[in-house]
Protein backbone atom coordinates (compact mmCIF):
# COMPACT_ATOMS: atom_id res chain seq x y z
CA UNK A 1 0.00 0.00 0.00
CA UNK A 2 1.09 3.57 -0.85
CA UNK A 3 0.84 5.90 1.74
CA UNK A 4 2.77 8.62 3.61
CA UNK A 5 4.69 6.60 5.75
CA UNK A 6 5.10 3.64 2.87
CA UNK A 7 5.26 6.14 0.41
CA UNK A 8 6.11 5.37 -4.09
CA UNK A 9 8.85 2.99 -4.30
CA UNK A 10 11.26 3.36 -7.45
CA UNK A 11 12.34 0.35 -9.28
CA UNK A 12 15.36 -0.52 -8.74
CA UNK A 13 18.22 0.55 -11.38
CA UNK A 14 19.88 -2.48 -11.28
CA UNK A 15 17.09 -4.54 -13.18
CA UNK A 16 17.22 -3.49 -17.30
CA UNK A 17 13.94 -3.15 -18.55
CA UNK A 18 12.71 -2.45 -21.99
CA UNK A 19 8.90 -1.93 -23.59
CA UNK A 20 8.52 -3.98 -26.88
CA UNK A 21 6.09 -2.12 -29.09
CA UNK A 22 2.55 -1.81 -27.49
CA UNK A 23 3.06 -5.75 -26.09
CA UNK A 24 4.67 -4.60 -22.88
CA UNK A 25 7.56 -4.77 -20.78
CA UNK A 26 10.24 -7.33 -20.44
CA UNK A 27 12.59 -6.76 -17.27
CA UNK A 28 15.41 -8.64 -16.35
CA UNK A 29 16.08 -9.77 -12.53
CA UNK A 30 20.02 -10.23 -12.07
CA UNK A 31 19.72 -11.49 -8.90
CA UNK A 32 17.57 -14.01 -9.65
CA UNK A 33 18.89 -14.49 -13.37
CA UNK A 34 15.04 -14.17 -14.84
CA UNK A 35 13.03 -12.27 -16.83
CA UNK A 36 9.90 -10.93 -16.09
CA UNK A 37 7.22 -9.49 -18.19
CA UNK A 38 4.53 -7.19 -17.60
CA UNK A 39 1.58 -6.25 -19.83
CA UNK A 40 1.02 -2.32 -21.77
CA UNK A 41 -0.07 -1.34 -18.38
CA UNK A 42 2.28 -2.77 -16.17
CA UNK A 43 5.04 -1.60 -18.25
CA UNK A 44 3.78 1.75 -18.53
CA UNK A 45 3.57 2.46 -14.38
CA UNK A 46 7.28 0.39 -13.95
CA UNK A 47 8.54 3.15 -16.68
CA UNK A 48 7.08 5.88 -14.53
CA UNK A 49 7.98 4.65 -11.10
CA UNK A 50 11.93 6.41 -11.71
CA UNK A 51 11.78 8.47 -8.11
CA UNK A 52 10.54 11.59 -10.58
CA UNK A 53 6.74 11.07 -10.85
CA UNK A 54 4.38 11.46 -8.16
CA UNK A 55 1.25 8.71 -7.41
CA UNK A 56 -0.78 11.68 -9.00
CA UNK A 57 1.03 11.57 -12.59
CA UNK A 58 1.83 8.15 -12.62
CA UNK A 59 -2.37 7.66 -11.76
CA UNK A 60 -3.48 10.35 -14.65
CA UNK A 61 -0.66 8.48 -17.22
CA UNK A 62 -2.36 5.16 -16.65
CA UNK A 63 -5.82 7.23 -16.97
CA UNK A 64 -4.42 9.17 -20.44
CA UNK A 65 -2.91 5.78 -22.41
CA UNK A 66 -5.44 3.21 -20.89
CA UNK A 67 -8.67 4.67 -20.89
CA UNK A 68 -9.37 3.87 -16.93
CA UNK A 69 -11.31 5.53 -14.09
CA UNK A 70 -9.04 7.31 -11.34
CA UNK A 71 -10.28 5.29 -8.53
CA UNK A 72 -9.31 2.00 -10.87
CA UNK A 73 -6.04 3.75 -12.08
CA UNK A 74 -5.22 4.02 -8.49
CA UNK A 75 -6.39 0.49 -6.96
CA UNK A 76 -4.37 -1.40 -9.69
CA UNK A 77 -1.31 1.30 -8.83
CA UNK A 78 -1.34 -0.03 -5.44
CA UNK A 79 -2.40 -3.69 -6.37
CA UNK A 80 0.91 -3.55 -9.12
CA UNK A 81 3.51 -1.87 -6.60
CA UNK A 82 2.71 -4.41 -3.70
CA UNK A 83 3.73 -7.59 -6.18
CA UNK A 84 6.24 -5.55 -7.33
CA UNK A 85 7.67 -5.29 -3.84
CA UNK A 86 7.09 -8.81 -3.09
CA UNK A 87 9.19 -9.86 -6.25
CA UNK A 88 12.20 -7.06 -4.85
CA UNK A 89 11.40 -5.52 -8.31
CA UNK A 90 11.62 -1.34 -6.33
CA UNK A 91 13.46 -0.15 -3.71
CA UNK A 92 12.37 2.81 -1.81
CA UNK A 93 12.74 5.81 -2.71
CA UNK A 94 15.28 7.30 -0.38
CA UNK A 95 17.56 3.76 -1.04
CA UNK A 96 17.36 4.66 -4.65
CA UNK A 97 20.56 7.25 -5.94
CA UNK A 98 22.02 5.95 -8.68
CA UNK A 99 20.48 7.80 -11.74
CA UNK A 100 19.39 5.98 -14.79
CA UNK A 101 17.63 6.66 -18.13
CA UNK A 102 14.60 6.38 -19.30
CA UNK A 103 14.40 3.54 -22.10
CA UNK B 1 -8.34 -6.03 -9.90
CA UNK B 2 -9.14 -4.88 -13.49
CA UNK B 3 -8.67 -6.86 -16.34
CA UNK B 4 -5.31 -4.65 -17.23
CA UNK B 5 -3.67 -5.10 -13.78
CA UNK B 6 -4.44 -9.14 -13.84
CA UNK B 7 -1.57 -10.17 -15.22
CA UNK B 8 0.79 -7.63 -15.20
CA UNK B 9 3.58 -9.27 -13.64
CA UNK B 10 4.01 -13.20 -14.29
CA UNK B 11 5.98 -15.25 -17.20
CA UNK B 12 3.90 -17.10 -20.02
CA UNK B 13 3.72 -14.11 -22.21
CA UNK B 14 7.40 -14.09 -22.93
CA UNK B 15 7.11 -15.78 -25.88
CA UNK B 16 4.51 -13.50 -27.18
CA UNK B 17 7.15 -10.31 -26.50
CA UNK B 18 9.97 -12.29 -27.80
CA UNK B 19 8.13 -12.91 -30.92
CA UNK B 20 6.94 -9.49 -31.55
CA UNK B 21 10.39 -8.30 -31.09
CA UNK B 22 11.86 -10.88 -33.69
CA UNK B 23 8.92 -9.75 -36.62
CA UNK B 24 9.74 -5.62 -36.04
CA UNK B 25 13.70 -6.56 -35.93
CA UNK B 26 13.63 -4.96 -32.17
CA UNK B 27 17.37 -6.52 -31.24
CA UNK B 28 17.28 -7.17 -27.81
CA UNK B 29 20.48 -8.09 -27.24
CA UNK B 30 24.40 -7.04 -28.29
CA UNK B 31 27.43 -8.78 -28.44
CA UNK B 32 30.21 -6.37 -28.25
CA UNK B 33 34.13 -8.00 -28.68
CA UNK B 34 36.05 -5.34 -26.83
CA UNK B 35 39.55 -6.88 -27.39
CA UNK B 36 40.90 -9.91 -29.32
CA UNK B 37 43.48 -10.19 -27.06
CA UNK B 38 43.08 -13.56 -25.26
CA UNK B 39 45.35 -15.80 -22.69
CA UNK B 40 44.32 -19.39 -24.55
CA UNK B 41 45.49 -20.10 -28.05
CA UNK B 42 42.60 -21.97 -28.96
CA UNK B 43 43.29 -23.81 -32.74
CA UNK B 44 39.71 -23.45 -33.72
CA UNK B 45 38.83 -19.68 -32.98
CA UNK B 46 37.08 -18.32 -35.48
CA UNK B 47 38.40 -14.59 -34.50
CA UNK B 48 40.47 -12.87 -37.20
CA UNK B 49 41.72 -9.77 -36.13
CA UNK B 50 43.13 -7.58 -38.78
CA UNK B 51 45.63 -5.62 -37.69
CA UNK B 52 43.50 -2.21 -37.17
CA UNK B 53 43.59 -0.27 -33.83
CA UNK B 54 41.14 -1.38 -31.69
CA UNK B 55 38.73 0.67 -29.94
CA UNK B 56 39.71 2.70 -26.76
CA UNK B 57 38.09 3.07 -23.71
CA UNK B 58 36.43 6.25 -24.09
CA UNK B 59 35.35 4.75 -27.29
CA UNK B 60 33.54 1.70 -26.06
CA UNK B 61 32.13 4.05 -23.51
CA UNK B 62 30.47 6.13 -26.55
CA UNK B 63 29.79 2.75 -28.22
CA UNK B 64 27.68 1.76 -24.96
CA UNK B 65 25.89 5.13 -24.70
CA UNK B 66 24.56 4.56 -28.31
CA UNK B 67 23.69 0.80 -27.55
CA UNK B 68 21.45 1.65 -24.45
CA UNK B 69 20.24 4.73 -26.40
CA UNK B 70 19.06 2.12 -29.20
CA UNK B 71 17.17 0.31 -26.38
CA UNK B 72 18.83 -2.61 -26.17
CA UNK B 73 18.19 -5.06 -22.79
CA UNK B 74 21.55 -7.18 -22.97
CA UNK B 75 24.45 -6.85 -23.50
CA UNK B 76 27.22 -9.45 -23.35
CA UNK B 77 30.83 -8.62 -23.14
CA UNK B 78 33.24 -11.23 -25.00
CA UNK B 79 36.27 -11.44 -26.91
CA UNK B 80 39.08 -12.59 -27.62
CA UNK B 81 38.81 -12.61 -23.43
CA UNK B 82 37.31 -9.88 -22.20
CA UNK B 83 38.74 -10.01 -18.92
CA UNK B 84 41.78 -9.41 -21.13
CA UNK B 85 41.14 -5.69 -21.44
CA UNK B 86 42.61 -3.83 -18.70
CA UNK B 87 39.72 -1.83 -18.35
CA UNK B 88 37.34 -4.54 -18.18
CA UNK B 89 35.95 -4.01 -15.02
CA UNK B 90 34.96 -0.08 -15.99
CA UNK B 91 33.50 -1.27 -19.19
CA UNK B 92 31.41 -3.89 -17.72
CA UNK B 93 30.14 -1.10 -14.75
CA UNK B 94 29.19 1.39 -17.44
CA UNK B 95 26.70 -1.40 -19.21
CA UNK B 96 25.16 -1.50 -16.07
CA UNK B 97 25.49 2.04 -15.32
CA UNK B 98 23.47 2.63 -18.36
CA UNK B 99 20.88 0.17 -17.43
CA UNK B 100 21.53 -2.42 -19.46
CA UNK B 101 21.55 -6.13 -18.17
CA UNK B 102 25.11 -7.97 -18.60
CA UNK B 103 26.20 -11.02 -19.73
CA UNK B 104 29.88 -12.35 -19.97
CA UNK B 105 31.52 -14.96 -22.60
CA UNK B 106 34.80 -16.16 -20.68
CA UNK B 107 37.18 -19.02 -21.00
CA UNK B 108 37.27 -18.64 -17.07
CA UNK B 109 41.32 -18.42 -16.43
CA UNK B 110 41.38 -15.13 -14.71
CA UNK B 111 37.96 -15.93 -12.59
CA UNK B 112 39.82 -19.15 -10.74
CA UNK B 113 41.34 -16.22 -8.37
CA UNK B 114 38.40 -15.27 -6.22
CA UNK B 115 39.23 -11.13 -6.02
CA UNK B 116 37.87 -11.26 -9.21
CA UNK B 117 34.71 -13.03 -8.69
CA UNK B 118 34.20 -10.92 -6.25
CA UNK B 119 34.45 -7.90 -8.58
CA UNK B 120 32.24 -10.01 -11.38
CA UNK B 121 29.95 -10.22 -8.65
CA UNK B 122 29.93 -6.18 -7.62
CA UNK B 123 28.37 -6.16 -11.55
CA UNK B 124 25.43 -8.77 -11.22
CA UNK B 125 25.65 -10.45 -14.10
CA UNK B 126 22.28 -12.23 -15.46
CA UNK B 127 24.91 -14.97 -16.26
CA UNK B 128 28.86 -16.00 -17.22
CA UNK B 129 29.39 -17.75 -20.29
CA UNK B 130 32.85 -20.43 -19.29
CA UNK B 131 33.77 -22.41 -22.16
CA UNK B 132 34.82 -26.45 -21.25
CA UNK B 133 36.70 -27.68 -23.78
CA UNK B 134 37.54 -31.53 -21.75
CA UNK B 135 37.15 -33.45 -18.64
CA UNK B 136 40.59 -33.85 -18.02
CA UNK B 137 43.69 -31.26 -18.67
CA UNK B 138 44.97 -33.14 -20.81
CA UNK B 139 42.04 -32.76 -23.64
CA UNK B 140 41.03 -29.02 -22.52
CA UNK B 141 45.01 -27.89 -22.92
CA UNK B 142 45.49 -29.86 -25.74
CA UNK B 143 42.84 -27.66 -27.28
CA UNK B 144 43.72 -24.13 -25.09
CA UNK B 145 47.54 -24.94 -25.60
CA UNK B 146 47.60 -23.00 -21.76
CA UNK B 147 49.19 -25.45 -19.54
CA UNK B 148 47.28 -25.35 -16.15
CA UNK B 149 43.96 -23.56 -18.05
CA UNK B 150 41.96 -26.93 -16.97
CA UNK B 151 42.43 -26.27 -13.40
CA UNK B 152 41.71 -23.03 -13.53
CA UNK B 153 38.69 -22.77 -15.68
CA UNK B 154 37.41 -25.55 -13.30
CA UNK B 155 38.31 -22.98 -9.94
CA UNK B 156 36.35 -20.79 -11.96
CA UNK B 157 33.55 -22.49 -12.04
CA UNK B 158 33.71 -23.27 -8.38
CA UNK B 159 34.30 -19.71 -7.18
CA UNK B 160 31.17 -18.80 -9.70
CA UNK B 161 29.14 -20.78 -7.64
CA UNK B 162 30.43 -19.77 -4.75
CA UNK B 163 29.79 -16.30 -5.17
CA UNK B 164 25.87 -17.22 -6.04
CA UNK B 165 26.70 -16.12 -10.19
CA UNK B 166 24.58 -17.90 -12.61
CA UNK B 167 26.86 -19.88 -15.04
CA UNK B 168 25.92 -21.48 -18.22
CA UNK B 169 29.03 -23.96 -19.89
CA UNK B 170 29.34 -24.80 -23.25
CA UNK B 171 31.86 -27.16 -25.14
CA UNK B 172 32.78 -27.09 -28.98
CA UNK B 173 32.85 -30.98 -29.80
CA UNK B 174 36.28 -31.42 -32.00
CA UNK B 175 38.12 -34.16 -32.76
CA UNK B 176 40.59 -33.85 -29.66
CA UNK B 177 37.66 -34.07 -27.12
CA UNK B 178 34.68 -36.01 -29.09
CA UNK B 179 35.66 -39.20 -26.92
CA UNK B 180 34.74 -37.77 -23.97
CA UNK B 181 31.45 -36.02 -23.72
CA UNK B 182 29.92 -38.15 -21.58
CA UNK B 183 33.12 -37.31 -18.72
CA UNK B 184 32.65 -33.52 -19.95
CA UNK B 185 28.79 -33.82 -19.04
CA UNK B 186 29.49 -35.70 -15.28
CA UNK B 187 31.78 -32.97 -14.99
CA UNK B 188 29.48 -30.27 -15.54
CA UNK B 189 26.82 -32.27 -13.66
CA UNK B 190 29.37 -32.60 -10.86
CA UNK B 191 30.24 -28.27 -10.88
CA UNK B 192 26.03 -28.11 -10.56
CA UNK B 193 25.94 -26.64 -13.93
CA UNK B 194 24.13 -27.64 -17.68
CA UNK B 195 26.53 -27.29 -20.53
CA UNK B 196 25.75 -27.04 -24.14
CA UNK B 197 27.93 -28.86 -26.81
CA UNK B 198 28.02 -27.02 -30.03
CA UNK B 199 28.77 -29.42 -33.18
CA UNK B 200 29.60 -26.76 -35.52
CA UNK B 201 33.22 -25.71 -35.76
CA UNK B 202 33.03 -22.24 -38.09
CA UNK B 203 35.93 -21.12 -40.33
CA UNK B 204 37.77 -17.93 -39.06
CA UNK B 205 35.57 -14.74 -39.87
CA UNK B 206 38.36 -13.80 -42.52
CA UNK B 207 37.26 -17.23 -44.52
CA UNK B 208 40.41 -19.29 -43.69
CA UNK B 209 39.00 -23.18 -43.10
CA UNK B 210 42.01 -24.34 -40.87
CA UNK B 211 39.19 -24.37 -37.76
CA UNK B 212 37.42 -27.00 -39.77
CA UNK B 213 40.52 -29.66 -39.17
CA UNK B 214 39.45 -30.10 -36.03
CA UNK B 215 35.47 -30.89 -36.73
CA UNK B 216 33.98 -34.25 -35.39
CA UNK B 217 33.87 -36.97 -37.95
CA UNK B 218 31.00 -38.17 -40.05
CA UNK B 219 30.56 -41.18 -37.89
CA UNK B 220 31.02 -39.68 -34.65
CA UNK B 221 28.25 -36.59 -35.58
CA UNK B 222 25.46 -39.08 -36.55
CA UNK B 223 25.58 -40.76 -33.21
CA UNK B 224 26.32 -37.55 -31.53
CA UNK B 225 22.79 -36.12 -33.09
CA UNK B 226 21.14 -40.12 -32.72
CA UNK B 227 22.09 -42.04 -30.05
CA UNK B 228 23.80 -39.63 -28.10
CA UNK B 229 22.41 -36.00 -27.96
CA UNK B 230 19.05 -36.74 -25.27
CA UNK B 231 21.60 -37.71 -22.59
CA UNK B 232 23.87 -35.44 -23.14
CA UNK B 233 21.18 -32.82 -23.18
CA UNK B 234 18.95 -33.82 -20.30
CA UNK B 235 16.39 -35.71 -22.51
CA UNK B 236 15.95 -32.72 -25.06
CA UNK B 237 15.95 -33.77 -28.65
CA UNK B 238 18.27 -32.31 -31.15
CA UNK B 239 16.81 -28.96 -32.82
CA UNK B 240 15.68 -29.09 -36.05
CA UNK B 241 16.26 -25.87 -36.81
CA UNK B 242 18.76 -23.15 -35.96
CA UNK B 243 19.03 -22.38 -32.04
CA UNK B 244 18.47 -18.87 -32.69
CA UNK B 245 15.21 -19.26 -34.71
CA UNK B 246 11.76 -17.14 -33.10
CA UNK B 247 8.49 -17.16 -34.48
CA UNK B 248 9.25 -19.65 -37.52
CA UNK B 249 9.40 -16.43 -40.18
CA UNK B 250 13.07 -16.47 -40.79
CA UNK B 251 16.48 -18.89 -40.47
CA UNK B 252 17.45 -17.04 -37.34
CA UNK B 253 17.82 -14.00 -35.85
CA UNK B 254 20.61 -12.24 -37.87
CA UNK B 255 19.96 -8.87 -38.09
CA UNK B 256 16.91 -8.93 -36.04
CA UNK B 257 16.95 -10.09 -32.40
CA UNK B 258 20.61 -8.70 -31.74
CA UNK B 259 23.94 -7.40 -33.10
CA UNK B 260 27.67 -8.20 -32.75
CA UNK B 261 30.26 -5.37 -32.45
CA UNK B 262 33.56 -6.03 -33.40
CA UNK B 263 36.92 -4.43 -31.54
CA UNK B 264 37.26 -1.85 -34.24
CA UNK B 265 33.86 -0.59 -33.60
CA UNK B 266 32.00 -2.33 -36.95
CA UNK B 267 28.37 -2.55 -36.54
CA UNK B 268 27.60 -6.88 -37.37
CA UNK B 269 24.07 -8.78 -38.35
CA UNK B 270 25.43 -11.29 -35.59
CA UNK B 271 28.75 -12.47 -34.55
CA UNK B 272 28.98 -15.20 -37.36
CA UNK B 273 27.12 -13.12 -39.77
CA UNK B 274 30.11 -10.51 -40.53
CA UNK B 275 29.24 -7.87 -43.43
CA UNK B 276 29.51 -4.59 -42.02
CA UNK B 277 26.58 -2.73 -41.57
CA UNK B 278 28.03 0.56 -40.44
CA UNK B 279 31.26 1.67 -37.97
CA UNK B 280 29.21 3.00 -34.53
CA UNK B 281 32.32 5.11 -33.92
CA UNK B 282 31.00 7.05 -37.37
CA UNK B 283 27.60 7.29 -36.57
CA UNK B 284 24.97 9.25 -34.11
CA UNK B 285 21.77 6.77 -34.15
CA UNK B 286 22.11 2.97 -34.94
CA UNK B 287 18.53 2.56 -35.12
CA UNK B 288 18.29 5.01 -38.13
CA UNK B 289 20.95 2.72 -39.77
CA UNK B 290 19.51 -0.65 -38.14
CA UNK B 291 16.60 0.74 -39.93
CA UNK B 292 17.72 1.63 -43.36
CA UNK B 293 21.39 0.06 -43.83
CA UNK B 294 20.84 -1.80 -46.87
CA UNK B 295 23.11 -4.47 -45.59
CA UNK B 296 20.70 -5.33 -42.85
CA UNK B 297 18.13 -5.27 -44.54
CA UNK B 298 19.40 -7.86 -47.58
CA UNK B 299 20.78 -9.69 -44.42
CA UNK B 300 16.74 -10.03 -42.91
CA UNK B 301 15.63 -10.78 -46.89
CA UNK B 302 18.42 -13.44 -47.24
CA UNK B 303 17.41 -15.34 -43.53
CA UNK B 304 13.43 -14.94 -44.25
CA UNK B 305 15.08 -16.80 -47.78
CA UNK B 306 16.51 -19.12 -46.18
CA UNK B 307 14.10 -20.43 -44.33
CA UNK B 308 11.67 -20.42 -47.03
CA UNK B 309 14.32 -23.17 -48.96
CA UNK B 310 14.51 -25.56 -45.83
CA UNK B 311 10.92 -25.41 -45.44
CA UNK B 312 10.60 -26.27 -49.57
CA UNK B 313 13.01 -29.54 -48.55
CA UNK B 314 10.30 -31.23 -47.01
CA UNK B 315 10.99 -34.30 -45.48
CA UNK B 316 14.79 -33.10 -45.60
CA UNK B 317 14.12 -30.13 -43.83
CA UNK B 318 16.65 -31.34 -41.05
CA UNK B 319 18.74 -28.23 -40.94
CA UNK B 320 19.79 -28.39 -37.52
CA UNK B 321 21.90 -24.72 -37.29
CA UNK B 322 22.07 -23.78 -40.76
CA UNK B 323 24.37 -20.56 -40.55
CA UNK B 324 24.72 -18.33 -43.29
CA UNK B 325 27.70 -16.57 -42.30
CA UNK B 326 29.17 -20.20 -42.22
CA UNK B 327 27.54 -20.06 -45.48
CA UNK B 328 28.97 -17.32 -46.85
CA UNK B 329 32.57 -17.88 -45.57
CA UNK B 330 32.89 -21.33 -46.49
CA UNK B 331 31.27 -21.25 -50.08
CA UNK B 332 30.67 -17.55 -50.78
CA UNK B 333 27.03 -18.01 -50.93
CA UNK B 334 24.94 -16.86 -47.62
CA UNK B 335 22.28 -19.62 -48.92
CA UNK B 336 24.22 -22.58 -50.07
CA UNK B 337 23.78 -25.57 -47.78
CA UNK B 338 27.53 -25.95 -46.64
CA UNK B 339 28.99 -29.77 -45.88
CA UNK B 340 28.59 -29.97 -42.53
CA UNK B 341 25.04 -28.62 -42.24
CA UNK B 342 24.10 -31.65 -44.44
CA UNK B 343 25.67 -34.77 -42.41
CA UNK B 344 24.31 -32.43 -39.27
CA UNK B 345 20.95 -32.54 -41.44
CA UNK B 346 20.51 -36.35 -42.16
CA UNK B 347 21.77 -37.70 -38.31
CA UNK B 348 19.19 -35.31 -36.88
CA UNK B 349 16.63 -36.56 -39.45
CA UNK B 350 17.43 -40.35 -38.70
CA UNK B 351 17.52 -39.69 -35.29
CA UNK B 352 13.60 -38.44 -35.38
CA UNK B 353 13.01 -41.45 -37.24
CA UNK B 354 13.86 -43.50 -34.84
CA UNK B 355 12.52 -42.08 -32.24
CA UNK B 356 8.34 -42.27 -34.56
CA UNK B 357 9.85 -46.26 -34.63
CA UNK B 358 9.80 -46.21 -31.39
CA UNK B 359 6.90 -44.41 -30.95
CA UNK B 360 8.18 -41.48 -28.12
CA UNK B 361 10.29 -38.41 -28.09
CA UNK B 362 13.58 -38.40 -26.78
CA UNK B 363 12.05 -36.16 -23.84
CA UNK B 364 9.09 -39.60 -23.52
CA UNK B 365 12.48 -42.04 -23.27
CA UNK B 366 14.23 -39.84 -20.56
CA UNK B 367 11.18 -39.91 -18.27
CA UNK B 368 10.84 -44.10 -19.11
Amino acid sequence: MVSEQNPLPRRDSTMAFRSVADEGCLVVVPSRATVEVLNPVGGKIYAMLDGKHTEDEIVHGVMEEFEVGEEQARRDLHEFVSQLRAKGMVVTASAAEAPEQNR
Amino acid sequence: MSEGAESRVHETPYSRLMNRAFADAVPLTCQIEITYRCNHLCTFCYNSPSGEREMTTEQIFDVLRKVAEFGVLYVTLTGGEALCHKHFFKIAAEVRRLGMALRIYSNGYLMADKKVVRRIKELTPVEVEISLHGATAETHEGLTKIKGSFAKTVKAIENLNEAGIKVNLKCPITRLNQHELFEIKALANRLGRYIIFDAVITPKDDGDLDPLSLRAGDDFLEKYWGEWYAELHDGQSPPRGNHCESDGSANCGTGRSGFTIDPYGNLLPCVAFRRKIANVLEIDDIEHVWRHSPVANEVRALSVEAKRRIDALGEESYLTGFCLGVAETQTGDPLAFYPQVKVNARAVRRSYELLQIRGGSANDRKSA
